[in-house]
């Protein structure tokens, strides 16, 4: 007994070791997190405006009463000691303290044993489930709720147990903090955690009626129960309350705004066999070792005592799985389980497994276990298993660490400071900004600028609509949800006018392309290498924006219960434990201590059935490494050098690529490094591998053909295209012929070309003042050539050609409104990519305007399951335009003024038009697009289409394509007229006279193209360039 | 300011309902306005003078552009003096009082407050739009309004002096202010350039605005080719140049005019090259065809002005080439390509192979540029097993056809 009133050297040292190890790991992990930037942006609020709920920095607005704040509270108060990460960190390292020492008072109170509880203590340290959890997905919240909850757990035990009011109130004071840290972990910790502890006491409780546990029958039970009933009744009822109350503001939000968007993928629920990253990451990765030693888990919770643990932990384990099985599906019901992260209940499973796990631990270095695997199996043995069972664990400890260096989730790490100067530079913060690319680390961004942006990070406040319909958590990845988000995307970019966004901060140059084909423009490089983008034409945010009001008092609520639930909870815990201690009366020991088992012998039959589910784990991962390397070494089947090349294509690893190729064939690295270097285009520089199908004809001992069909994303459009290889087979390897490249040789070595260059200054006088009203340039004058709404395979378009009339340079934006007979407006849109934006003086772009609708608006439509990102949602119009408004407005453009690309040459054949471009100026053009307008024997537009060039044109070098014409002949023409067409905000017709009054119509015929096609007499080629690099 | 009128009115309100009980005993309310000047200089100090035996509370509502105040007087004996505040005294026009009591009209009138024309006058001047189009229809308007130093605008009728530069030629013109401003329209020039104008008033000038003189459309032109030989060799650079455009009045047209360069070939396509102006002149530039050809070409600035139409011949640099079979028909190579002089042609001639099956079906076109005058097709038995194939090679223009059986035993 006395050795147990002295202090744990265990868990000084689990305390020791986990302060040196995590609390300085997390400097180097916790920024690249997930999670753990976004608490620091709400931090970064509370720390603003503490009272406030309100936040317009995202999504155009929400409220941070979407999420319970002591956290973010805790971080902002600590920010006005030392700074918002100085707070992030100091709460990480109050989480680890809390939760080595939490999880050890668990322990004790489930094993009742010091020594090992102290061994708990020291694996919780080296658990796999928490480093994943800290590390890698920056759950501070959620760490510092379960290690809370784990510290009421003896409260409450000792509560049912002995009904001492004391217990009672440290108990909820405990679980009052839990609740304003995270509301789903009280929740679901009652269930999962305290339901069976309640269980053990009630059974510890008709354990003491009896003599041995074994007479624990149900009557005992039952009377045991109904002796604690009254105190489990207040308890539930009195956690229910603070529930309720102490995140009152939280709930009132919840049914204000509920949660009615589209589920968003998450990891957790794969199926974990199929997407085995995810099973690395959300099962293997939390079990680790644990999964060893599942017998003996499984054994001790199924014994009398922890019976109730034993059904939580499986019930937790099988939820865990995610899709593996179709049991969570079925127990959660459709709604939870697609709201729900399924990671948390692993997560919960493993922590619960801890003291077992630990108990395990003291059994076999010290206790029965070793004794009776040394006279089974001899001293060696027992050392070698202990040796690999602890390499075991440092592995998993490595490799969990490790996994954020080897596989970044996040973008390397961006040096904000330029970007938040950008943005408080000369009122640029009057707009929303856009940042692409940015992963986790947009939420750093928003918490040091007052500039707002439309996206966000917090997926449940998203309140647009354009998000909340797809499945995306932020439009800044989007590339990486297909269809949805590149969708959502282009919807931003196309009607930045909507939002008041104006700016973009690219840190991804695969957006570039949509980018610039929507009508955005290079401002400048900033010095930490993140592009700005801008859009001309998008007014300024006005002074007022609308914001949701709460009631005063659910905001004092929840400014301050939650430091209030700190401050009581430090008071009755630990100030009372001093002053008890201070008065030196002397403690009886806590009830469960006395409950402690004796490990005498270790069960035979357990030893063997653990090495043979150990043997079987072992099989699984072997059999797991050996799929793996059949699959991905590259040279052993024809198959898999296909696969590796494309894979290294898909990710630029040239030197890679260049070494599947056959070697016989003589193009030395440096000839293939060349010839990659010269090819550009939205295919080899801005295509992300969606799938790749790989037919293998012809396999003999030397050779095979390989017939490649290969589908690419790309922020435009998705691109099939099928290649053919011939491989051939050299001393064991297979290997790929290289291809015969272009032999196309320009004539001139040195290229002389003059061109006429745009400057505007912006302002020329360096004030803060609004800038003078000469510097503001006169708008370019536009003249609307013409304008159709037409109906074309059931959907609506505005069609017209549009001519810059003025002397300078136009950047030209279109809007187009319907309407139906009696002038009810129907649907607005603007020009997407259907035209070339930037206009040289008296230059003419078709253009077109489709009116897209928010795709999936509806949430029962099914979601095509693939990329697909120039999928189109029409706009489903309710009744039938018969008139259209069109808006264009012209501003001064001095950038993308590229206009060397000829049309070199076409021929008309009956599987389509062949030509060629040709690039006469002294710019490498990356993405070529042809405007394609069909015309009617008299002349008249019919119809716009576009079509992306695969490949780039190089300086003075042809390219070519093929474009099938479309059939019109089903067209449907509604309305033509120039009657509400305006630039400006002036007529057109006012402009027609003043500046084209002698306008020849006869010279826009002549560049028309005969053609006989299906509904239509000729066509015309237009050709908008866009160049990646400019020089 | 609403807040203030707002409380002015509880205040009234208040007063009136505080003072209810005086009112009814009909006490004598005669008050008699003190002075009688009609007008002031805007920022002079504005008292209002009465002289009453009456003992109730007393107030000034006035009422001017500024707005409307409640003012409450000092008291001398008999006297009350109420001085117009600052914001309102500073504002010009008619400035209205009503002296009330317990609710009631005791006096009402106005007086008007003018311009301090004896300060130094302040200027605003306007000149838009900052581009115009030469001719004699386009015009920017100078606009300007004289204020004093409260910012109120000059009596209507003040004389300014409004002054244009153009080229050598400065003129000035006297225009009197009318609904508060004087303006004028610049009318363009026929010459494009830079038209600097000023106003002035007294001794003060503004500061010199611009506007641009752009050129107006452009007029028919005339263009030309420029190109190193007349064979049609697929690689050469042929230039395509316009005279210097001018407009009506025989201004060079603004740089970057574009100019559409429209080519018809002797197969009727119509392929365009374009460039924008440099001092007048468009310089595109487009690749000599592969193969014999006529070309006829127009330039356009669309809508307002045509080029000639020059017409120009390429002939053929390559006049046949041959072709041969090897690896058991499967690897055809196409060559030696030679040019005019009989030298092996630039590399990447482009060498097309239509094949056919036996049936007529188009299955497919290969195509490879030429490397040192040779163009290698293979056609893989993979994908074409043995059997006859009708293929189609074109060449510079040429066509030849030929049918190839594979047969691998």
């Amino acid at each position: 007994m006395e050795a147990l009133k002295k202090t744990n050297t265990l868990l000084i040292l689990a305390l020791i070791i986990g302060l040196a190890f995590h609390g300085s790991s997390i400097f180097f992990t916790l920024e690249y997190t997930y999670d753990a930037l976004i608490h620091l942006f709400f931090a970064s609020h509370y720390a603003a405006d503490w009272f406030e709920p309100w936040d317009y920095s995202w999504y155009t607005g929400f409220t941070v009463q979407s999420y319970p704040p002591l956290i973010h509270q805790t971080i902002g108060l600590l920010s006005y000691i030392g700074g918002l990460k100085f707070g992030m960190f100091t709460v990480a390292i109050i989480g680890i303290i809390l939760f080595i020492t939490g999880i050890y008072r668990f322990a004790l109170l489930l094993t009742g044993n010091r020594r090992v509880a102290g061994y708990t203590a020291l694996l919780a340290v080296f658990s796999s489930t928490f480093i994943e959890t800290l590390h890698i997905f920056g759950q501070l919240p959620s760490v510092c709720a379960l290690s809370i909850l784990l510290h009421a757990m003896p409260e409450i035990y000792l509560w049912t147990k002995t009904g001492k009011r004391r217990y009672l109130v440290s108990s909820l004071s405990l679980i009052a903090v839990t609740v304003t840290s995270h509301h789903v972990t009280p929740i679901f910790g009652m269930v999962f955690f305290i339901f069976p502890l309640l269980g053990m006491a009630v059974m510890d409780e008709a354990r003491e009626k009896v003599e041995t546990m074994k007479r624990v029958s149900f009557k005992v039970f039952y009377k045991a129960l109904k002796s604690c009933f009254w105190r489990i009744v207040i308890f539930g009822g009195c956690s229910l309350i603070l529930i309720i109350t102490c995140i009152l503001p939280y709930w009132y939000n919840s049914k204000r705004n509920p949660i009615t968007q589209v589920p968003i993928p998450h990891g957790s629920r794969d199926n974990f066999l199929e997407v085995t990253s995810s099973g690395l990451v959300f099962f293997v990765i939390p079990w680790g070792i644990l999964l060893f030693i599942l017998p003996y888990i499984l054994y001790r919770f199924y014994s009398k005592r922890y019976m109730f643990f034993g059904l939580s932990f499986s019930a937790l384990t099988l939820l865990g799985t995610g899709g593996t099985t179709p049991i969570p599906l079925k127990l959660l019901g459709e709604t939870a389980f697609n709201i729900l992260t399924l990671d948390r209940f692993t997560l919960w499973a493993t922590i619960m497994a801890l003291p077992i796990f630990g108990e395990f631990a003291f059994r076999m270095t010290e206790g029965d276990l070793k004794d009776r695997i040394q006279s089974m199996l001899g001293r060696v043995y027992h050392r070698i298993l202990g040796g690999s069972l602890a390499g075991g664990l440092l592995l998993m400890v490595g490799f969990t660490m490790t996994l954020g260096y080897f596989r970044p989730s996040q973008p390397s790490k961006i040096k904000m400071l330029p970007i938040v100067n950008f943005l408080s530079q000369d009122s640029h913060d009057s707009w929303r900004y856009l940042p692409l690319g940015f992963g986790d680390q947009m939420a750093w961004l928003s918490a040091q600028t007052n500039a707002m942006t439309v996206d966000g990070n917090y997926h449940s406040a998203r309140r647009l609509p354009e998000l909340t319909t797809r499945a995306i958590e932020r439009i800044e990845n989007s590339k990486f949800r297909g269809v949805e988000g590149i969708g959502s995307l282009q919807q931003f970019l196309t009607v930045p006018e909507k939002y008041n966004l104006k700016y973009i901060f690219s840190n991804d140059k695969f957006y570039d392309p949509i980018l610039y084909f929507c009508g955005w423009q290079r401002l400048q490089q900033l010095e930490n290498g993140i592009m700005v983008w801008e859009k001309l034409n998008v007014p300024p945010l006005p002074e007022i924006l609308p914001k949701e009001k709460t009631p005063l008092f659910l905001n004092i609520m929840w400014g301050t219960i939650p430091v209030l639930t700190v401050i009581l909870a430090f008071v009755i815990n630990i100030m009372m434990l001093w002053l008890r201690k201070l008065r030196a009366r002397k403690d009886e020991a806590p009830n469960f201590l006395k409950l402690s088992v004796a490990y005498t012998s270790f069960s035979k039959r357990l030893i063997i059935i653990s090495h043979v589910w150990a043997v079987i784990i072992l099989a699984c991962l072997v059999f797991g490494l050996y799929t793996f390397y059949i699959k991905n070494t590259a040279q052993l089947s024809p198959k898999n050098v296909v696969q590796s090349y494309y894979d290294a294509l898909d990710f630029k690893e040239f030197k890679r690529a260049h070494s599947y190729l056959d070697p016989e064939a003589e193009v030395t690295i440096d000839q293939y490094m060349l010839e990659v270097s010269v090819t550009d285009g939205i295919l080899s520089s801005y295509a992300k591998l969606d799938s790749i199908g790989i037919d293998i004809i012809d396999i003999s001992q030397a050779g095979a053909k390989a017939k490649v069909s290969t589908t690419w994303i790309t922020p435009l459009e998705k691109i099939k295209k099928d290649y053919f290889h011939e491989l051939i087979k050299d001393s064991g390897k297979w290997y790929i012929k290289p291809k015969k490249k272009d032999s196309d040789i320009p004539p001139d070595q040195l290229f002389i070309a003059n061109s006429t260059t745009f400057y505007n200054h912006g302002r020329r006088k360096i004030t803060t003042q609004q800038t003078h009203h000469e510097d503001v340039l006169k708008q370019p004058v536009l003249e609307i050539l013409a304008a159709k709404l037409v109906r074309y395979k059931g959907q609506y378009s505005i069609i017209g050609e549009l001519q810059n009339v003025d002397d300078v340079p136009a950047d030209v934006v279109i809007k187009a409104t319907l309407y139906n007979d009696v002038d009810k407006e129907l649907a607005i849109h603007n020009a997407k990519y259907h035209m070339k934006h930037k206009l040289m003086p008296k230059e003419t772009t078709p253009f077109k305007i489709n009116f897209e609708g928010i795709a999936w608006s509806s949430t029962k439509d099914t979601m095509p399951t693939t990329f697909d990102p120039d999928q189109f949602t029409p706009m489903s119009l309710d009744e039938q335009p018969v008139k259209f408004n069109l808006q264009s407005a012209g501003n001064v453009a001095n950038t993308d003024l590229y206009k060397s690309v000829a049309l070199q040459n076409l021929e008309f054949s009956d599987y389509g038009i062949n030509g060629s471009l040709y690039n006469g100026g002294i710019q490498e053009v990356t993405i070529p697009q042809l405007l394609v307008s069909y015309y009617d024997d008299k002349h008249e537009l019919l119809w716009v289409d576009h079509q992306f060039l695969d490949e780039g044109v190089r300086v003075q070098r042809k390219q070519f394509f093929n474009y099938q014409p479309l059939d019109v002949a089903e067209l449907c023409i509604i309305e033509s007229s120039l009657e509400n067409c305006f630039v400006n905000g002036l007529p057109n017709e006012s402009i027609t006279k003043k500046v084209f009054p002698r306008r020849d119509y006869s010279h826009g015929h002549a560049q028309l193209q005969p053609y006989e096609g299906k509904g239509y007499s000729f066509l015309k080629f237009d050709i908008n360039s866009y160049i990646g690099n400019p020089k | 300011m609403r807040l203030i009128y707002l409380f002015s009115a509880i205040l009234c309100f208040v007063s009136c309902s505080s003072n209810e009980e005086h009112t009814s005993e009909g006490e004598n309310q005669s008050v008699e306005l003190l002075q009688h000047q009609k007008t002031y200089v805007a920022g002079g100090k504005i008292d209002l003078s009465f002289e009453t035996e009456s003992t109730s509370e007393i107030y000034l509502l006035i009422s001017n552009a500024f707005g409307n105040s409640v003012l409450t007087p000092i008291k001398d004996k008999n006297k009350l003096h109420f001085t117009i505040p600052k914001n309102f005294s500073r504002k010009t026009g008619p400035c209205h009082w009503i002296l009330v009591a317990n609710g009631e009209q005791l006096l009402k009138d106005s007086f008007r407050i003018e311009p301090k024309t004896s300060a130094q006058a302040t200027l605003e001047t306007y000149f838009g739009p900052r581009s115009i189009t030469a001719g004699i229809q386009d015009y920017s308007m100078l606009v300007n309004v004289t204020t004093d130093p409260f910012d109120n605008v000059y009596p209507e009728g003040t004389e300014v002096i409004f002054k244009s530069q153009f080229l050598n030629s400065i003129s000035e013109y006297t225009v009197p202010s009318k609904d508060l401003i004087s303006w004028k329209n610049i009318y363009s020039t026929t010459k494009s350039g830079r038209i600097l104008v000023n106003t002035s008033f007294k001794n003060i000038t503004s500061k010199e605005l611009t506007t641009i003189v752009f050129p107006t459309l452009g007029e028919a032109f005339e263009i030309e080719t420029d190109r190193n030989h007349a064979f049609a060799d697929g690689n050469q650079i042929m230039v395509l140049r316009s005279g210097i455009i001018q407009d009506k009045y025989n201004n060079i047209v603004g740089d970057g005019t574009m100019v559409n360069f429209i080519i018809k070939n002797s197969k009727g396509a119509i392929l365009k090259s374009m460039a924008p102006t440099i001092n007048g002149i468009a310089k595109a530039s487009i690749l000599h065809p592969s193969e014999k050809e006529e070309w006829q070409i127009d330039a356009y600035i669309t809508g307002a002005a045509k080029s000639n139409s020059v017409s120009i011949d390429f002939d053929a640099a390559i006049t046949d080439y041959s072709y041969e079979f090897s690896e058991n028909n499967r690897l055809i190579t196409v060559g030696p390509l030679v040019s005019f002089m009989d030298q092996l042609v630039p590399d990447g001639i482009l060498i097309q192979l239509e094949i056919f099956s036996e049936t007529g079906q188009y299955l497919e076109t290969k195509k490879v540029s030429s490397i040192k005058g040779l163009g290698k097709i293979e056609v893989p038995k993979e994908f074409y097993p043995d059997g006859s194939y009708r293929f189609i090679c074109k060449t510079a223009g040429i066509i030849k056809e030929f049918e190839v059986t594979f047969n691998e035993e």
